[in-house]
């Protein structure tokens, strides 16, 4: 799974500067370790979405990086200090911040157990481990998660949701177009099935209520939210919802009209092309499109290319000789 | 903890930072120097917070001092229960054990 940057943010490659803004802004509100302290997965996929963020909002460098200039390596933001790291300190939190905040923050009926515990913490124990520890005594495993209701709840302990997990992954044109079902396997082996709704786009991202990593206490288990990348066809492209393709026609087809079988995502369909048909002239297929946000289809654009025989006959030479003698056009008039 | 940035070099260390901005957060009570010459590694981590805050979360300076006071009492209590836990990991697992029942 290729780290993509605009995958790491979930959005398309073609989202605005205010679109990248928005998401970031979404995903740092859950992950910045200043907002929700406490949760170290939150805080190592929040340090991949502000490399992410800082390099898409620079519009510069956003364009090199479209054109592959440059690479999401070595985008990694240097280790920082947050301000978690100092405020959750003995002087820190509401302490360290002029005489009114002093003390604010902590509850000052516990200071006593500073002189308790003496050393810094167990040796070889991070905090979270001791959170844990301390509150993990009727639960049984390992919290990872966030905390929805941190201790709150009173009676009913502490319930930790479990954390949310992201993956990239990217689905065929006519899966997308279509719908239909498929798997993903994640890196620990364990694969999900994904339902691809009909018309999905790229950058889209699904939601898999309860697919994410186990909740802990009574918390339930997070979400998993997979981002789609959707891949490209030789024969359909897509513009919004409507399906554009490139149909080949003899001359005669070109000349007489009549009907041609084409291709449609649902598979092939009879097109009537009309008598004196040229290149470059569209045919509607009217809903044979991709399914819209409003529920309705788009359509097939069909663009016709009048395509020469391999090789020109006798037959058609003098055909074509007798005829522009009597019947020349120009088909460059009013062009220049 | 001990090194000191000046005004000028406090605005080269954080990003998106000016001297102009740096006189708002400090006017809007966001930020109370605690140093008379200059700012430290606390201040520097709060410097970088505001900037995000302000940046990216579109925060108005009006709301900056009351977001970060939101902000001081979160790590202020998670740092006392913090240190609350800390003290209950050393008592002997007796005395853990019923006070896990007491919290239930």
């Amino acid at each position: 799974m290729a780290k993509d940057l605009y995958s790491v943010l979930g959005v398309a490659r073609t989202a605005s500067e205010d679109e990248i803004k928005k998401a970031y802004r979404k995903l740092a509100k859950d992950l910045h370790p200043d907002l929700r302290p406490g949760d170290k997965a939150a805080e190592e996929r929040f340090k991949e979405v502000s490399a992410a963020y800082d390099l898409l909002r620079d519009a510069e460098k956003r364009g090199r990086y479209d054109r592959g200039e440059i690479d999401a390596t070595g985008q990694e933001t240097p280790q920082r200090n947050y301000y978690r790291d100092y405020a959750e300190g003995p002087q820190g939190g509401g302490g360290g911040f002029g005489g009114g905040q002093r003390g604010r923050g902590g509850f000052e009926g516990f200071e006593g157990f500073r002189g308790f515990s003496g050393a810094e913490g167990g040796q070889g124990f991070s905090d979270e481990d001791i959170f844990a520890d301390l509150f993990g005594s009727r639960g049984g495993g390992r919290s990872q998660g966030r905390a929805r209701s941190a201790g709150g709840r009173g009676e009913e302990g502490y319930d930790l949701r479990g954390p949310d997990n992201r993956y990239t992954m990217e689905v065929d044109f006519l899966t997308a177009a279509r719908g239909g079902k498929t798997q993903i396997t994640l890196p620990d082996g364990a694969s999900l099935d994904l339902t691809i709704p009909e018309g999905a786009r790229d950058g889209q991202t699904l939601r898999l209520r309860g697919k994410g990593g186990p909740g802990y206490g009574k918390g339930g288990p997070g979400d998993a939210y997979v981002t789609l990348t959707v891949g490209t066809n030789d024969t359909f492209r897509r513009e919004g919802d409507d399906i554009v393709i490139t149909l080949p026609i003899s001359i005669s087809e070109a000349i007489l009209g009549g009907k041609v079988e084409t291709p449609t995502i649902d598979g092939p369909v009879a097109l009537k092309i009309p008598a004196g048909a040229t290149t470059g002239q569209v045919l509607r297929l009217r809903g044979r499109g991709v399914l819209g946000k409003d529920g309705s289809k788009g359509d097939e654009r069909v663009e016709l290319k009048v395509v020469m025989p391999r090789e020109i006959d006798p037959e058609l030479r003098d055909f074509m000789e007798g005829w522009a003698g009597r019947h020349a056009y120009d088909p460059r008039k009013g062009s220049q | 903890m001990s090194r000191i940035y000046s005004r000028t070099e406090i605005v080269t260390v954080v990003r998106h930072l000016t001297e102009d901005r740096l006189d708002r957060f400090i006017a809007a009570e966001a930020l109370e120097p605690t140093h008379a010459d200059g700012f430290d590694e606390v201040e520097r981590a709060r410097i970088t917070l505001l900037c995000e805050l302000s940046d990216d979360f579109d925060v108005p300076d009006q709301a900056l001092a009351m977001v970060m006071s939101l902000v001081d009492q979160l790590h202020g209590t998670r740092g006392s229960l913090l240190r609350l836990a800390r003290a209950l990991a050393e008592e002997p697992q007796e005395v853990r054990d019923r006070i896990g029942g007491r919290l239930r």
